[in-house]
């Protein structure tokens, strides 16, 4: 079961959802960690003296996230988010496309600059290919020889 | 003082072809450099250079940073001679205590010896340049390389950025010296070499030197030009502390960042708080030495730290989502066909790491080269490792070993394209694949 964990000062107590149907609930002092099962997440927190808008640090398995690469919709009083089989690849993916869009406008065509500074590159599957038949070319040649 | 960044002038007048073919010369991933392109490099650094001469101009001073900037320095050097016979050449810089061409003689001696230049300088250079504009040319360092290391990192001044049009860098960012030298003495480094006692600068100057450069330029990004960050725990932590303390005293430090490289160590040494006064400090990426997945590998290239200490590194930045840069060496002289499949499997058990940014990127670099001057270079009998004879000079990359016979730089380089494919199928970011796989594809062609 995967887990998530909430963490801030002011937090005493949650209840978790999935799909709507009440996972579950409780008091805390400042952090709990729960079990998160797959679906529409929603997590409603009641935060000491009801000082509503606390953003509590969340861990998903021990990562900690960033809500907009997590896809989680914060509000006042909760945050929401789906959590599916392909979370960590979503989360992946808008990543790159976050970095992507932080390239500066001249250099977003230069593949070049972009795998330099930002490690995104293609597989390069021609150069991989060219440079095994230089292995396999000088291996026959030694082999001859 | 006036400066060239020639590095910078060529990378922005050569087109990408030429500035690979040029990365592949540098690297010794091939060993000529094309008629037409020296010409145009000869060019462009004669222009820059020229237009930062007048008539008050009396010294040329050239910082030759690295093992990687010999081969392309012994050829500017002469050309400035011919172009600028009527001033006084200065060299400095790492690279001029490296061994060449495999004898005893070091670059630095070359650079004299062929009246490249009239005076170099050893080591670190800050007191010994002072010396030598006050003309006193016995000071250590200064032409004999029996520079002696600064003992007290405290005593330098701050580094001074105003002046630089900084804007014409990629990825702002100002640099910052924590430390010199490293606590390990790992047997593929050459960095004892140059700075054989680890010396660390206190933490509250550090802070200070951010602060000073932030107000001067208005940048945030810092990056640290230490082999390791966290040398010292103890002033590593308190440098956190203190800027972490400082961004709540001044919210217009608030956006401060810093990376650098890092040393894995043991959970007893690095505990958890130190992870998480990186987080509130502002630590944004770190640079880490992994170098291979198999605990035997790295005790043998005397990283001293396990497996556990590699999960227990990666949970902590997990909890505390710190960016980390694996460096990875392929192909060390031990490495048997079981390290790779380990490797691999490694890939696959830290995806995870790599899809939440935890593992950043990867690293691999080309395959395992051995330099002059490092523990392993002393190694080479007891490894059974024949260097051949392949004519890339002080990086070998053609190295084979009668004790592990298999290990071919062939061998080396499918296991390279094979790590290639597969952190690629698996999501991880690696910068400069396609410079990497080309200087590949320049060693393979190289193959005899």
């Amino acid at each position: 079961m995967h887990k998530i964990a909430l963490e801030h000062p002011s937090l005493t107590s949650f209840t978790l959802y999935a799909d709507g149907a009440k996972i579950s609930e409780g008091r805390c002092c400042g952090s709990i960690e729960i079990d998160l099962p797959r679906g529409e997440i929603e997590v409603w927190l009641n935060p000491m003296d009801k000082n509503w808008g606390i953003v509590p640090r969340i861990r998903i398995d021990g990562f900690l996230v960033n809500t907009y690469l997590a896809g989680i919709d914060v509000f006042d009083h909760m945050f929401k988010f789906i959590f599916a089989d392909d979370f960590f690849w979503r989360y992946a993916n808008m990543n790159v496309a976050s970095i992507l869009s932080s390239v500066p406008a001249q250099y977003r065509d230069d593949e070049g600059y972009i795998s330099k500074y930002f490690g995104l590159s293609g597989a390069n599957t021609d150069l991989v290919r060219d440079i095994r038949l230089i292995l396999d070319e000088k291996s026959d040649f030694h082999n001859n020889t | 003082m006036k400066h060239v960044d020639l590095n910078l002038e060529l990378q922005s007048q050569l087109d990408s072809h030429e500035w690979q073919q040029l990365l592949s010369y540098c690297e010794l991933a091939k060993d000529t450099l094309d008629d037409h392109l020296w010409n145009k490099i000869a060019a462009i650094s004669i222009k820059h250079v020229r237009s930062h001469i007048d008539e008050y101009t009396a010294i040329l001073a050239f910082s030759i940073f690295s093992i990687y900037s010999i081969r392309i320095a012994g050829r500017i050097l002469p050309l400035m001679r011919d172009h600028f016979p009527d001033l006084s050449f200065l060299c400095g810089g790492n690279a001029l205590s490296s061994s060449i061409d495999g004898s005893k003689q070091i670059f630095g001696e070359k650079i004299l010896h062929e009246g490249w230049a009239h005076n170099v300088i050893y080591g670190e250079g800050e007191v010994a340049l002072k010396h030598f504009l006050q003309g006193d040319l016995l000071h250590p360092g200064i032409n004999v390389a029996n520079n002696q290391q600064i003992e007290d990192l405290d005593s330098l001044p701050f580094a001074d950025y105003r002046g630089m049009d900084l804007d014409r860098y990629s990825g702002k960012r100002l640099l910052l010296t924590g430390s010199r030298g490293c606590v390990r003495d790992c047997t593929f480094c050459d960095i004892a070499t140059v700075w054989p006692k680890f010396r660390y600068r206190s933490a509250a100057l550090l802070v200070e030197e951010m602060r000073k450069n932030f107000y001067e330029t208005g940048i945030d990004r810092f990056e640290f030009t230490d082999s390791l960050i966290n040398g010292s725990t103890k002033n590593f932590r308190k440098f956190n502390e203190l800027l972490y303390d400082a961004k709540q005293k001044d919210p217009a430090l608030s956006g401060i960042t810093y990376s650098g490289q890092f040393i894995c160590k043991q959970s007893t040494n690095m505990v958890p708080e130190i992870y998480e006064l990186m987080h509130l400090a502002g630590c944004k990426q770190i640079t880490v030495g992994i170098e291979s997945f198999s605990e035997h590998i790295r005790f043998h290239m005397r990283k001293k730290f396990t497996n556990a200490d590699i999960d227990y590194h990666l949970e902590q930045c997990a909890k505390w989502a710190l960016p980390n840069v694996f460096l990875m060496i392929i192909g060390y002289p031990i490495e048997t066909s079981e390290d790779h499949a380990y490797t691999l499997d490694c890939l696959r058990k830290y995806q995870r790491f790599g899809q939440m940014d935890v593992i950043s990127y990867l690293r691999w670099g080309l395959t395992m080269h051995i330099y002059e001057d490092t523990p392993l270079s002393k190694m080479m009998d007891d490894l059974g490792i024949d260097a051949g004879i392949h004519n890339v000079r002080d990086g070998l990359y053609a190295w084979n070993s009668i004790l592990n016979p298999g290990l071919t730089l062939q061998e080396r380089i499918k296991r390279r394209l094979e790590v290639h494919e597969l952190s690629y199928e698996l999501g991880y970011k690696m910068p400069m694949v396609n410079a990497e796989l080309m200087s590949l594809k320049a060693l393979a062609e190289g193959l005899s």
